[in-house]
């Protein structure tokens, strides 16, 4: 089957629309400092990374809360608003009814390994852009002096779950089920949960939530605090797709975002093994480009030549990636128990890449963009770093 | 926005335009002497063999296009997949390992239609990610074995779907919760 040859036809067939935010910055985080969207790097709980968030734990003052879940890029369940005095009954809520929910977050140290649960709170949420279904979420994390770590009482204190370097708070957005932060196992950097009872808020400034967000104004974005967005809607329901096969006939695809997603969170992270590590140099700038062409590569050849094809992605890490590629380390998936993902393969060319030990697909040395390949679902260009 | 970006975009204008189109002329009625025939309930896809006294009152389908047939199945194999999710021996697993909800599989169906009856004449799984045996041996059996009823012509479609079982859970959206008490005035 040919994907290449993939064609509309006039049935229930929907694209997102198109996405922006080419050519980005690749982030060495996958969400915020570390992992996953769930590091809490506020100056008071420095160290604490956000393990999970169920949603049997939200709470509402003025209000009563059952069956909530993630839906979207937000929460929907049963609501009863009691400021609606004898008319207050239960309504199917959604969205922004959800502002001023609290829930509880499993927090892990991650140096000593101690766990403590802290308040998380949504101050605000909002839709990134007019008509957009990217809604934001501000969240303050809060702790209480009841709270007792080894070291003593904690005082109270709260601090914004997601910021920037210099600590301003950025936005969530809420991704349906859960992400490992762990390195060197097959579900390193992967979806672990895919329960709607799950919450991962996914920091814009991560991994996660730049290739969640979707949005076509970069000015309004940017100012809410989302930097990029790549479009990758996992949370968008699925779609039929009528794609051409090889002997012509039509085939109808139900098709979701989810893989696009994961191995857009693989490639900002040049998570090439698929386990969870990062290779990347934080600030690289990449051009991505993907099989469903919500994004599309045209640096390439610029004057004076700046892009290079760089690497090819999928949910399991790196298909292939350039035979030119410069690196400083040696990117190797050794120990990597896969589940049947790809291994990458390099091949040194300025002596500065360290050959891969297995050797699957030198398209980057031949200059193309390797979606021939149907493993491969994205890819990214890569910026001539200084003096290349 | 890419020059294929441009091209995706009219592309997806022109479906949504043909897919309005069908949306608003699927239920009307037929014309002529089918138009005027009485009116008579039947079961949701279900299709009477009574001839056109009764055509009126099925939707007027155009035989080339697949939509019915695909709706068709599209509700019929995820009852099946809910069912083997619902039947499923729950995975144990240690506390940051995948669990089952994240199983997902892609599975090719063959559609064969006749009669107003639906049967899968071919499955091949597609792919599959971390999907249990259990799950992906029950969803393909119960797809393969089952038939179904529905409005759609004589045909034969293929479809791609997508089995993502996080999917089969979530709050009911049909029945509210018991009404709790309202808080106490302070």
């Amino acid at each position: 089957m040919s994907f290449r040859s993939s064609i509309l036809v006039s049935t229930a067939l929907l694209l997102p629309s198109t996405a922006l935010a080419t050519p980005t910055i690749n982030g060495k985080v996958f969400n915020t400092e570390a992992l996953n969207g769930k590091v809490f790097n506020g100056k008071v709980f420095n160290s604490q990374m956000l393990e999970a968030v169920s949603t049997s734990s939200a709470w509402k003052d003025g209000a009563a809360i059952g069956g909530t879940a993630v839906d979207g890029s937000g929460l929907a369940g049963w609501g009863i608003d009691w400021s609606e005095g004898d008319a207050a009954t239960w309504e199917w809520r959604t969205g922004e009814w959800y502002v001023g929910t609290d829930l509880l977050g499993q927090f892990v140290n991650a140096i000593d390994g101690y766990s403590e649960t802290l308040r998380l709170h949504i101050d605000a949420i909002q839709a990134a852009e007019d008509g957009s279904d990217t809604l934001l979420h501000w969240v303050t994390v809060h702790s209480t002096s009841t709270q007792q770590s080894p070291n003593g009482w904690m005082p109270e204190t709260s601090a914004p779950l997601c910021t920037d370097t210099d600590g301003n708070a950025v936005p969530a957005i809420v991704l349906r089920g859960e992400w490992s932060s762990a390195e060197g196992v097959s579900w390193g950097g992967d979806q672990i949960s895919d329960s709607p009872y799950e919450i991962t808020f996914a920091c814009t400034n991560g991994a996660l939530g730049k290739c969640a967000a979707d949005c076509d104004d970069a000015g309004t974005c940017a100012a809410f605090g989302v930097p990029v967005a790549l479009g990758y809607r996992r949370w968008a329901a699925p779609t039929w797709w009528a794609v051409e096969e090889d002997d012509g006939a039509i085939a109808y695809h139900w098709r979701d975002y989810a893989m696009e997603h994961q191995s857009c969170t693989r490639m900002i992270r040049a998570d090439y093994c698929g386990n969870g590590k990062s290779w990347t140099e934080t600030g690289t700038q990449i051009d991505v480009y993907d099989r469903m062409h919500d994004n599309w590569w045209d640096e390439v050849g610029s004057v004076p030549p700046a892009w290079f094809f760089d690497a090819t992605w999928n949910e399991d890490g790196a298909v292939a990636v350039s035979c030119g590629r410069v690196s400083g380390d040696a990117i190797t998936c050794e120990g990597l128990t896969t589940i049947g993902g790809p291994l990458m393969m390099a091949v040194s060319v300025f002596d500065r890449v360290i050959p891969a030990p297995i050797v699957s697909h030198p398209l980057a040395c031949l200059g193309t963009d390797g979606l021939e390949d149907p493993d491969v679902r994205l890819g990214n260009l890569r910026h001539a770093l200084p003096g290349e | 926005m890419s020059r294929r970006g441009v091209v995706a975009a009219g592309a997806l204008v022109i479906a949504a335009i043909a897919l309005a189109g069908w949306w608003f002329a699927r239920d009307r009625p037929a014309t002529g002497a089918a138009a005027s025939a009485p009116a008579r309930d039947l079961p949701a896809g279900e299709v009477s063999r009574e001839g056109a006294a009764v055509a009126s009152t099925t939707p007027v389908t155009d035989p080339d296009d697949p939509s019915p047939a695909i709706d068709a199945t599209h509700a019929a194999v995820h009852a099946i997949g809910r069912g083997c999710w619902a039947a499923r021996t729950p995975l144990v697993t240690a506390p940051g390992e995948p669990d089952d909800t994240v199983g997902r599989m892609e599975l090719r169906l063959r559609v064969e239609i006749a009669a107003g009856q639906a049967r899968v004449a071919d499955a091949e799984v597609v792919s599959t990610r971390r999907l249990t045996d259990e799950l992906r041996d029950c969803i393909v059996a119960g797809v393969t074995a089952a038939t179904w009823p529905t409005a759609a012509p004589d045909q034969a479609v293929t479809i791609v779907e997508l089995f993502r079982m996080g999917d089969y859970l979530g709050p009911d959206r049909s029945r509210p919760p018991p009404r709790p008490l309202p808080p106490a005035p302070r």
